[in-house]
């Protein structure tokens, strides 16, 4: 698995071949890039790159993929090429301690050791602090590779130690053909990839299971938001959190109705753009009912909608009444919409804190 | 020797090298000259800004051969055992690691041992913030009297995490960042003898970023010859850093401010196409509306202070800063800065990177829009018209059925409201235009003239027609104090005063009280009642009467001139006062509805 198994991001491929082949392999990289956009691939592309026997200097830089180093790389065996993965939710002091031992070692059998540390935004402080050392000055023939979703989610310090290499999104006809590529029916990739708005990991996610169904459902809510009693509403609430599992899940799809409800209404009709904009729309192929939809809602109201879906999704984690959160939520969506409000006889006290 | 990174080749080797730091190299020199060393030192300071660097010269300056000197020789076996880190007597301890009381312990135990080949032993614990209170503690007795060749080198980004107990007991230097113009002068002498040819633009967009760490500069010059090869243009660490271009900066607080959404919402979208850092961005859009306010800061200050003097950036940058800013009203870019820094705190957080941001673009919309929407109000309302045609012909029975229980009347309803949309949407638009436009004009010329107060009020009701020189306006049943205050002669000459100019001769207010609820809404009263309903619905909050709130009044202004007549609002049907059925009390009916149950009747 060499560097063409990488969809997309020829750019950042050229950086780091252009580093082997000028010999400027930095000490330590910083991977960045939303789930799924080929950071893991890339670090192990490139461990391959340096390690590969078959190619030494091979032009341009790539792994042969067939060599036993390659094979031993791709199969996670080579004992120059560690991945290290939070224990848990985290990333442990215990692990970076052992790093640190390992690195001073010399290569076993390549040419290179190659720390990947996945999920570097799960570092606890002490982990973190306690890599400060080693990621400034560490031993020859040695490489840490940090992947991490964003620089903003790790030690300032330690994203200055790093040369940073930032992966892009990709365009909605890759991760559908992506998706399809791992096996996933044409169809519903074609459903999902819009929704993945960039990322394959999340097209992943969504492809998985629970999708299609909890997608229906979310139209279904959102069609009965006028209609549906508060009661009815609060009995939504009771059956979605039954499924734990799935909130994160379904209020990611709610979000994204809403924010496609909010560009629909936003569009302004007969300046020929709305056309160009049609493509950031996540449900492509529900538009003509969301079209519909759009016009029951204020810009104001769906600003606050899609606040209060953000809001629930940040509060879920932290230990909140999830019944009542989620009752909460599902009651100011009906009130969001017009007609749907509980308070209309309270009418004009209504006001959307935006 | 393999590759090294510039900022571990070029870790300066003696202090008169090390960039920005004069206060403190200086006083180490001169401590050194006068052979007034204390036994620990503090260095804390923003990273990159040399607590290590300077650490080391200080051991090497203790320990050089010809010293201790303020300019080591770098030739001696102890300086350049000290460079290379093998020095015997040279602590460089990772306070990070070992941050146990475990180790302080056998710190300690070794302290008291004389140094092997120099005349110091140097500790140096670095991230010294990192080390646990028991360790802290271990370590107080041997810091305050240390044996005589003992200095301790305390290095750390965060001082405020070491006790106070520490501090007490050290010499305390404080790093500052160092200056853009530094940063960009130690470059260029980096690129010269590393034969690398970068352009001073480049050099001192690296050195912005930087923000005064050394490193930081250093890792991204040594990143953007990886990226580009010995020759780097500006262009280059752009494209490296994900850095946007002023213009494009320009152009989005331009789509921002006009309210243009499909503009910025693409323009969103072309970012994370090409793989910037929305954050950055939203980072970057404050600087620039931060550039905005002090540059028409600037040009409005009668004494015309230069704009040059506050904002850091080129004159071609300067002169559009100006031109936007001529344009922009301080409300705005203040608003500008505040919701693109809410904005950046949001997209760490969120599932979807973008939608803070376009959220961003649409909320300037509603704010800016308010404004200048209301002209346009006119020119939309066929479209509104067809939406709301849409909506009610898609037979949305749900709400029709909330609006009156007994499912009979709401299926006749329903036929009715869709007759009601095909007059609006096939109906003589200038009709109930004119009044609509004429309703907002009112609400809007209360607010300008500060009456907001009056305004509000007055939004709890809806135009009913106009009869001779008066203007009838309804107010429902929920809405009976508005009429009250506005029947208050200071209110009622302040709204008058308003009509008069709006409609451009003097015109009387009078109010009415609307029926809601009764029987005889349903039957006759529903056409009119329902919209103005929808219409106090949205009734504008203080900052939005944007062009869809006022959208349903048309409906009843366009009554209002089908008629021809004063529509009288509801009049009291006779069996009403009898004794009005238990299910058309709004109280039971929004009881009703939040159960859902049903009225039985218990004999």
């Amino acid at each position: 698995m060499g560097f063409a198994a990488i969809i997309g991001q020829e750019q950042e491929i050229q950086i780091m071949q252009n580093a082997i082949r000028e010999g400027r392999i930095a000490h330590a990289y910083l991977f960045v890039g939303g789930p799924g956009s080929g950071k893991k691939t890339l670090a192990r592309a490139f461990a391959s790159a340096l390690n590969c026997l078959a190619s030494p200097g091979a032009t341009p830089p790539d792994g042969c993929g067939v060599c036993g180093s390659c094979r031993k790389i791709a199969g996670g065996l080579h004992p120059d090429v560690r991945m290290v993965s939070p224990e848990g939710n985290a990333l442990k002091i215990e692990q970076m301690r052992l790093l640190q031992r390992e690195i001073s070692y010399k290569p076993y059998e390549g040419e290179y050791k190659v720390f990947i540390i996945d999920h570097a935004e799960t570092m606890t402080p002490e982990a973190a602090n306690s890599l400060l050392k080693v990621l400034e000055d560490p031993p020859e023939h040695s490489v840490i590779i940090l992947l991490a979703p964003s620089p903003h989610a790790i030690l300032p310090t330690l994203v200055s130690r790093c040369l940073p290499v930032r992966l892009r999104l990709l365009p909605t006809e890759s991760v559908a053909r992506a998706l399809v590529e791992r096996g996933v029916d044409p169809a519903l990739a074609n459903d999902v990839a819009p929704a993945a708005l960039g990322s394959l990991g999340r097209g992943i996610v969504l492809s998985e299971g629970a999708f299609a169904g909890l997608q229906e459902e979310a139209v279904e809510l959102i069609r009965g938001m006028s209609g549906h009693s508060a009661a009815e509403m609060i009995a939504r609430a009771a059956s979605l959190e039954k499924r734990r599992e799935e909130i994160g899940l379904f209020l990611e799809i709610l979000l994204s109705f809403y924010r496609d409800l909010l560009l629909l209404g936003s569009g302004k009709p007969g300046s020929g753009r709305e056309e160009r904009g049609e493509r950031l729309l996540a449900n492509q192929s529900r538009l003509d009912w969301l079209g519909r939809e759009a016009a029951g809602y204020s810009r104001e109201s769906l600003l606050f909608a899609l606040g209060a879906i953000a809001r629930t999704r940040e509060l879920l984690p932290r230990n909140v009444n999830v019944r009542l959160a989620l009752e909460v939520l599902l009651l100011q969506l009906k009130n969001c919409r017009r007609g749907g409000s509980l308070f209309s006889i309270y009418a004009h006290e209504e006001k959307w804190h935006v | 020797m393999s590759y090294l990174s510039l900022y571990r080749k070029w870790r300066p080797q003696t202090f008169e090298d090390v960039a920005g730091q004069k206060h403190v190299t200086r006083t180490l020199q001169n401590a050194l000259s006068m052979n007034r060393i204390a036994h620990a030192y503090l260095f804390c300071g923003p990273r990159g800004t040399g607590k290590t660097t300077i650490a080391k010269l200080l051991a090497k300056a203790l320990n050089c051969e010809n010293g201790p000197t303020p300019t080591p020789c770098n030739k001696c076996r102890n300086c350049v055992g000290v460079r290379d880190g093998i020095a015997m007597d040279v602590f460089e301890i990772d306070g990070a690691s070992n941050r146990g009381i475990d180790e302080i312990r056998d710190l300690r135990e070794k302290v008291k041992f004389a140094p092997s080949e120099g005349r110091y032993k140097v500790y140096i614990i670095d991230e010294v913030h990192m080390l646990t209170t028991e360790a802290f503690n271990a370590l107080l007795k041997t810091l305050e009297e240390p044996p005589a060749h003992v200095i301790f080198i305390f290095a750390t980004t965060e001082p405020h995490k070491v006790p106070a107990t520490i501090l007490s007991r050290c010499q305390r230097f404080d790093f500052k960042r160092i200056s853009t113009q530094e940063i960009v002068d130690y470059l260029a002498g980096i690129t010269a003898k590393e034969g690398f040819e970068v352009s001073r633009e480049a050099l001192s967009l690296i050195a912005r970023t930087a923000e005064g760490g050394m490193r930081d500069a250093l890792s991204i010059l040594d990143q953007s010859v990886s990226f580009s090869g010995q020759k780097v243009a500006k262009s280059d660490v752009e494209a490296l850093l994900g850095v946007v271009r002023f213009e494009l900066l320009q152009e989005f607080a331009e789509a921002m401010v006009s309210g243009n959404i499909m503009e910025g919402l693409l323009f969103v979208d072309r970012l994370l196409e090409e793989g910037k850092d929305l954050r950055q961005f939203a980072r970057d859009m404050v600087g620039h509306f931060r550039n905005l306010m002090l540059v028409k800061a600037c040009l409005e200050d009668p004494q015309g202070t230069e704009p040059a003097l506050l904002v850091d950036v080129d004159a071609a940058q300067l002169a559009g800063l100006k031109e936007q800013a001529r344009r922009f009203d301080f409300q705005a870019i203040l608003q500008g800065i505040t919701a693109l820094s809410e904005a950046e705190q949001k997209i760490r957080w969120a599932a979807q990177e973008r939608l803070p941001m376009e959220m961003v673009v649409v909320k300037f919309a509603t704010w800016t829009g308010s404004a200048q929407n209301q002209p346009t109000l006119a020119q939309s309302m066929p479209q509104t018209a067809q939406q709301l045609k849409a909506k009610v012909s898609k037979t949305d029975e749900a709400e029709v059925d909330t609006l009156s229980t007994p499912a009979t009347v709401a299926r006749a309803t329903a036929g009715q409201e869709a007759v009601r949309a095909d007059e609006i949407g096939s109906g003589r638009p200038d009709d109930f235009a004119d009044m609509a436009a004429l309703w907002g004009k009112l609400s809007e010329t209360l607010r300008q003239e500060k009456h907001s107060i009056q305004q509000a009020l007055l939004a709890g009701g809806r135009p009913v027609g106009v009869e001779g020189d008066s203007l009838v306006v309804g107010f429902g049943p929920d809405c009976k104090f508005h009429m009250d205050q506005l029947a208050v002669s200071a209110n009622k000459g302040i709204v008058e005063k308003a009509i008069a100019k709006v409609f451009g001769k003097p015109i009387q207010l009078v109010c009415k009280q609307e029926r809601e609820g009764g029987r005889e809404r349903e039957r006759k009263g529903e056409r009119e009642a329902a919209p103005a309903r929808a219409s106090r619905k949205r009734s504008p909050g203080a900052r939005s009467p944007a062009s869809d709130d006022v959208t349903p009044d048309p409906a009843a202004g366009q009554e209002a001139g089908q008629g021809g007549e004063l529509r009288q609002a509801a009049p009291p049907p006779a069996r009403q006062e009898q004794s009005p059925a238990p299910e058309d009390d709004p109280v039971v009916k929004k009881a009703l509805e939040i159960f859902g149950a049903k009225i039985v009747k218990i004999e």
